[in-house]
């Protein structure tokens, strides 16, 4: 491992530190406090501290001490939490991140941050403590929460931890200097003693400059919790061999460190007790203790030969065997117990790869069901199986659900509310609903900018909702769930509503529609879409400068979903995200126009006609079926196809039988018809984007291969109906909104 | 004087010869069909699978102002790579021939004509002379820049 890969897990580390922070905080924030919540913020911020100190991030190190601080004295009850003391560790916790992202030069050159530094230290002093009645604290708790016996009992050995360091060589080439390790343990306490033990210290000849030689043995007098000295040595755990014994160590805690070093028991006995940890007396007391009696011969393999008069030991066996228990104790409290962290890009190649494996598959089944061989088209279908099996488990692993990325809402709910003097209630519901990965991260943008609108816009304020007979406290609700292959993601409010009128004045204004224009009032809601339209009477900080809804729609369609608003005046609104339920691979339809193919995703599809037996209503393409008016599109006029010339010899062929298919397709409540030449059943296809010169063309998706090698184009069929109306608005055909809306 | 040489793909697309820096061209496939993208300008032909990779095909004949080229039996595709943008990105050409692989050194380009060449100056790198016949260097960064096929391809489709 890297310095840099070291970081990254600090940084990485950091930031699930500062997350839970915030989640602790907005749970308190909420009235619900308890003592193993405080704890926990409180173990996040000395986690980060520990770690920020080893790497020399001093900055961070200084400004999370006073936090720390702080919380400590919260956590003994010397202080009251209130909303004054949650507001301030809530910045804290926002600087503590700004600080997590820059380096230490970076700091020291940055005036704006050294200000916040400042202020926020300023801020907590109220309630920060002097150092001496917090240590006094520190250790009545310590002492408490250490009942054992003591080894030692005279008052000079209190709290003196014993710490055996055997640093792995490649420490240095690693990027970890044991001084930093060292000197950060100064930060926790006193270190009464080190002795360095250069046993391993090669000949010259061997000695590589870059390879670390040294052993310590480190007595250390703290009040510091195990977790909080183990924490020191976080980096270095996984290579090293590091015991840390607590004050109330027993001998035989003692007795199992000399034997699992390689050094000579006398030796490192005699450590010991230079250290102080032991005294001589009860060293000698526990070599010679006929229970631990032993021979040489028993020793642990690591051991050098021990000639000493003192080498009678505790019995191997149970020596490892503690240490084996103490090993999988430390393993289950480990928090990281069943997961495991992939680079995503390792996972994202994987897709790929599972994508390629099912177009080979759809090669194979196809060349197997040419052969007419029956045990190989059996087999294959057992494949096809398999192949299945994987897609979807791999695909399982990009999915995560959108609770996290909802979570976050909580903070800017609250700090909104704050800032609007508006008192709102977050409501989250299916936050284990399970998104693609990709999704969750291009949702946080479009989210934000809906839910800020929600509460500047869609709430009342106060004073209105009391007029109103409504509760004083709006609710907004963010929701997920699955609905016909998609996932929904709601966010609705018990505002106001949309003001049509309002919308509808401004459009007018905007010049963005006619004054006569008819719309639906999904098409009016649709307008606050519109690039450069706000209705807010005021431009505030947060929202009405009418940037951001367009973004808002411009990223859910990049993933292939929509939007639909609903609305009712003084009741609320309502904003669904519909979203495909991966981005990778999709369930389609497999259609041809002219020649060229096309995917039709399944989960949009309703059903398929034969047009032929359907008669145009008055002209128009526009279908009767089964008493409801369903306008259709035709894919060759819509993309202006034209019969290849293989095409062309086969059409003529078929011409007298040639049928015309409709498939219905649905998306929100737009119910339309895509009328194709050829129905060829369903396929499961893996997407291939078309790539940025395609970016502007409209109705198609993407584009993917089929089992024999060509290419068909997905359509996206919101775009597609839309294209449509665009084309018929262009052409001035009598009736531009048969298109949309039928079922209205 | 030491002097630079690059090497150059050269190929020939209507009796007229054109050169491309060897390092951004990946490979050189036959022309077995082409999967046309509905509504593209004239100067994209379409899209081809490339093992398994759906690769955008231009004609250059047209993106350098001229009629398109006419496929026949020696059409074929040349696959370049273009790293200057932010993603990587696989284009194919089409070409009527493709010739050969020339050293080319530094002191032998020209530098484009301001005109007469009835190409976009800032397409071409330089001239080269090679057996009494001129071969245009193109420069693929800027002939063939996604950013601006994308704009175009917008422009058409408006």
């Amino acid at each position: 491992m890297s310095l840099d890969a070291i970081l990254q897990t600090f940084f990485v580390e950091a930031q699930e530190h500062l997350e839970s922070m915030e989640n602790m905080l907005l749970k308190m924030d909420e009235g619900e406090c308890d003592d193993e919540m405080l704890n926990d913020i409180f173990r996040s911020a000395h986690t980060i501290k520990g770690s920020a100190g080893i790497f020399g991030l001093d900055h961070i190190v200084n400004f999370t001490h006073v936090v720390e601080n702080v919380l400590d004295r919260a956590r003994d009850k010397e202080i009251e939490i209130d909303t004054d003391l949650i507001n301030v560790i809530f910045k804290c916790r926002d600087h503590m991140q700004s600080l997590v992202g820059v380096t230490l030069d970076e700091f020291n050159a940055q005036a704006d941050l050294q200000k916040i530094d400042n202020d926020l230290l300023a801020a907590l002093a109220p309630w920060a403590s002097t150092e001496n009645i917090d240590a006094v604290k520190k250790t009545s708790t310590a002492m408490e929460s250490q009942p054992e016996q003591k080894l030692t009992d005279d008052g000079g050995t209190d709290k003196l931890w014993h710490i055996s360091l055997r640093l792995s060589t490649d420490c240095l080439k690693n990027g970890m200097d044991p001084l930093s390790f060292i000197k950060f343990l100064t930060s926790l306490g006193e270190i009464k003693h080190i002795e360095t033990i250069v046993d391993n210290f090669p000949s010259l000849d061997n000695f590589d400059a870059e390879s670390l030689y040294f052993a310590y043995e480190i007595a250390l007098q703290s009040d510091a919790s195990l977790e909080e000295i183990e924490n020191t040595f976080m980096f270095v755990q996984d290579d090293s061999d590091i015991t840390i014994l607590p004050p109330s160590a027993t001998i035989g805690d003692y007795l199992t460190l000399i034997d699992k070093l390689p050094e000579e028991n006398q030796r490192l006995g005699d450590i010991l007790v230079k250290c102080g940890s032991l005294t001589r007396h009860s060293l000698e007391q526990a070599l010679a203790s006929p229970s631990t009696e032993k021979t040489v011969s028993e020793q642990t393999i690591t051991d050098q030969p021990d000639e000493s008069p003192a080498e009678e030991r505790k019995d191997p066996d149970t020596t490892i065997n503690t240490a084996l228990t103490k090993q999988k104790q430390a393993k289950t409290q480990a928090p990281e117990g069943k997961q495991i962290r992939i680079d995503s890009s390792r996972l994202d190649h994987l897709i790929n790869l599972i994508g390629e494996l099912v177009i080979n598959q759809q090669r194979i089944e196809l060349l197997s069901k040419d052969s007419k061989n029956p045990q190989l088209v059996e087999a294959v279908d057992d494949f096809d199986n398999f192949t299945n099996q994987i897609r979807d488990a791999a695909l399982s692993l990009r999915m995560v659900p959108i609770g996290g990325t909802f979570q976050r809402f909580k903070r800017l709910v609250r700090d909104t509310s704050q800032e609007l003097g508006k008192e709102v209630e977050l409501i989250i519901d299916g936050a284990d609903t399970e998104l693609d990965r990709l999704m969750v991260e291009k949702l946080g943008d479009p989210l934000t900018h809906i839910v800020r609108n929600a509460m500047d816009h869609g709430l009342e304020s106060t004073e209105d909702r009391q007029a109103a007979g409504k509760n004083i406290k709006g609710q907004l609700k963010l929701s997920a769930y699955h609905e016909g292959g998609h996932i929904v993601i709601a966010i609705s409010d018990d505002g106001n509503g949309i003001n049509k009128v309002r919308i509808r004045e401004k459009a007018i204004e905007k010049g963005i529609i006619n004054n006569d224009s008819q719309l639906s009032d999904n098409e009016l809601f649709h307008l606050i879409f519109h690039p450069g339209f706000s209705t807010a009477e005021t431009v505030t900080n947060l929202s009405g400068r009418g940037v951001g809804m367009d973004v808002v729609k411009r990223n859910v369609e990049a993933l292939q979903g929509s939007i639909d608003i609903s609305s009712q005046t003084g009741i609320g609104s309502e904003f669904k995200i519909r979203l495909p339920l991966t981005l990778a691979i999709i369930d389609g339809f497999h259609v041809e126009a002219k020649g060229t193919h096309f995917i039709i995703p399944q989960a949009t599809i309703i059903e398929c006609i034969d047009l032929s037996n359907h008669q145009d209503i008055k002209g128009r393409h526009c279908i009767n079926l089964r008493g409801d008016m369903i306008p259709y599109l035709n894919m060759s006029e819509i993309f202006n196809l034209a019969p290849s010339q293989k095409m062309k010899a086969a059409d003529h062929m078929t011409r007298h039988t040639a049928k015309r298919e409709l498939v219905i397709v649905q998306f929100g409540s737009d119910v339309a018809g895509i009328a194709v030449d050829r129905l060829n059943g369903e396929i499961q296809t893996v997407v291939k984007p078309l790539g940025p010169i395609f970016k502007a063309l409209k109705g198609i998706g993407g584009s993917s291969l089929l089992g024999n090698g060509e290419i068909a184009f997905i359509l996206d069929v919101p775009q597609l109906i839309e294209l449509a109306i665009a084309n018929e608005i262009a052409n001035k055909v009598s009736c531009p909104e048969s298109i949309k809306s039928p079922d209205k | 004087m030491v002097d630079k040489t690059s090497q150059f793909l050269t190929f020939t697309i209507a009796d007229e010869h054109f050169g491309m820096d060897l390092h951004q061209t990946r490979e050189i496939i036959e022309y077995a069909g082409i999967t046309h993208v509905p509504l593209m300008p004239q100067f994209i032909s379409g899209v081809i699978n490339l093992r398994g990779e759906v690769v955008p095909v231009i004609d250059l004949s047209v993106r350098l102002g001229r009629q398109p080229i006419t496929i026949h039996k020696r059409t074929c595709v040349i696959v370049i790579e273009l790293h200057s943008s932010e993603k990587h990105c696989v284009l194919g050409l089409l070409a009527d021939a493709v010739n050969e692989v020339i050293d080319i050194s530094a002191s032998d380009i020209e530098d484009a004509p301001a005109f007469g060449a009835k190409i976009r100056a800032e397409f071409i790198q330089g001239i080269a002379k090679k057996d009494d016949e001129f071969i245009v260097l193109l420069d693929a960064e800027k002939t063939l820049s996604p950013v601006e096929l994308a704009h175009l391809v917008e422009a058409e489709l408006q």
